[in-house]
């Protein structure tokens, strides 16, 4: 018997090899838990909620027909990122193809509790507003190791790229938004 | 210059610290994304997951269930057991394996060359494990190192002969070996007990 208020939390390792026994609900722990990361950041690397919607679901529904081919010797939260980012990079190519406008976020849409610190919040809108404005590799750079806190080795196994080119992109990525908060045009 | 053209210089960990620290921090002054139709949203997906036949195959599942590691207990008693049906599985196969040596010999008449009196015969072992197959017979004065066959694919070996209408006795020599009763459609004895194969060439009146 469990002590009282004990609630057992199931791991992503134990959730995904009861998928792949077929217990498919408890496919709805790993979209409990990672459904927030993978929209935010399709919502800023997409600037399309309706987009972003759309790729979130392909992603979980693409990670859950890949799961048997799942290694669990990968984190998760990694494997999962790779499978959004391919699809963030299909949509936007997509996107750019039909000429869609990259509409920046509505500051609103994203800022719903901001009542409470004001200061930070207009701070935090123009940080969004500069992130919207960087270079698609410098944006998925920043929300890959700075939002959703991969390390380099996992950023590098998901976007391909070598530890020493992230590195100098974190540099100019730095250089880069600094420069969008103060207002500079790059020349 | 740019800072682009100009370049951060990635071995000075003391920048990258910096530029790290900086941009952990804008991280954090982000305003948080609404969640408020995180529900409806993951609902649709397990929804359309159970809907548009996302079901892995089951294959993928036996795969998934055939790579997954697992403890397996056994009792001493089942130990037993299963080295005993390793072992008989071995001896079968084994034993399977050492006839396929021995059978399956035959030949076949290819063609007859126009004008020629000499048919091309094709004389065929299964022998997957030898190393040397050399066909002896009344063709080649029974020589050992006339007449050595050639692999073809991974079981068989083959020779293809020019012979004159007749009956010849032959066998087949394996890895210095001759064999008895290399299963080619008719036999007849050698005189020292064991059997040799005879083949008849057409033409010639018994």
């Amino acid at each position: 018997m469990q002590p009282a208020g004990f609630s057992p939390v199931m791991t992503d390792e134990e959730a995904i090899r009861q998928v792949q026994r077929g217990n498919d609900d408890a496919f709805s722990t790993l979209v409990d838990r990672y459904h927030g990361s993978c929209r935010r950041f399709a919502l800023r690397m997409l600037d399309d909620p309706t987009d972003a919607d759309e790729v979130v679901q392909d992603t979980f529904l693409r990670a859950f027909r890949a799961l048997g081919r799942y290694d669990h010797r990968d984190r998760f939260a990694a494997w999962l990122m790779r499978i959004l980012i391919n699809r963030c990079r299909t949509a936007a190519r997509r996107a750019r193809k039909h000429n869609a406008p990259l509409v920046p976020l509505e500051a609103a849409s994203r800022v719903e509790d901001q009542a409470t610190t004001p200061g930070r919040s207009t701070e935090g809108a123009e940080i969004e507003a500069a992130i919207t404005e960087l270079r698609p590799e410098q944006r998925e750079l920043f929300l890959l190791r700075f939002v959703e806190r991969l390390s380099y080795e996992e950023i590098a196994t998901v976007t391909g790229v070598g530890v020493s080119a992230l590195k100098m992109r974190v540099l100019r990525t730095r250089d880069e938004l600094r420069r969008k908060l103060r207002g500079e045009v790059r020349e | 210059m740019t800072p682009d053209a100009r370049g951060p210089r990635p071995d000075d960990a003391e920048e990258l610290r910096e530029a790290e620290a900086w941009l952990l921090r804008q991280a954090s002054l982000l305003p948080p994304v609404p969640a408020s139709e995180d529900v409806r949203r993951k609902r649709e997906i397990l929804s359309a997951i159970h809907q548009r036949g996302a079901r892995r195959s089951s294959l993928a599942a036996l795969i998934a269930w055939l790579r997954e590691p697992r403890e397996v207990r056994l009792s001493p008693l089942g130990v037993g057991g299963l080295a005993l049906a390793v072992a008989t599985i071995g001896l079968v196969l084994g034993f399977t394996w050492s006839r396929r040596v021995e059978v399956g010999a035959n030949f076949e008449v290819r063609e007859s060359p126009i004008g020629g009196a000499r048919e091309s015969v094709r004389f065929t072992l299964e022998a997957p494990n030898a190393r040397q197959v050399v066909l002896v017979g009344d063709f080649n004065d029974w020589d050992p190192t006339a007449t050595p066959l050639s692999r073809s694919g991974r079981e068989a070996w083959i020779v293809d002969l020019p012979l004159e209408p007749g009956l010849y006795h032959y066998s087949f020599v394996v890895d210095g070996r001759l064999r008895s009763g290399s299963g080619g459609p008719l036999e007849s004895s050698d005189g020292l007990g064991g059997r040799n194969s005879v083949v008849i060439v057409q033409g010639v009146a018994l």
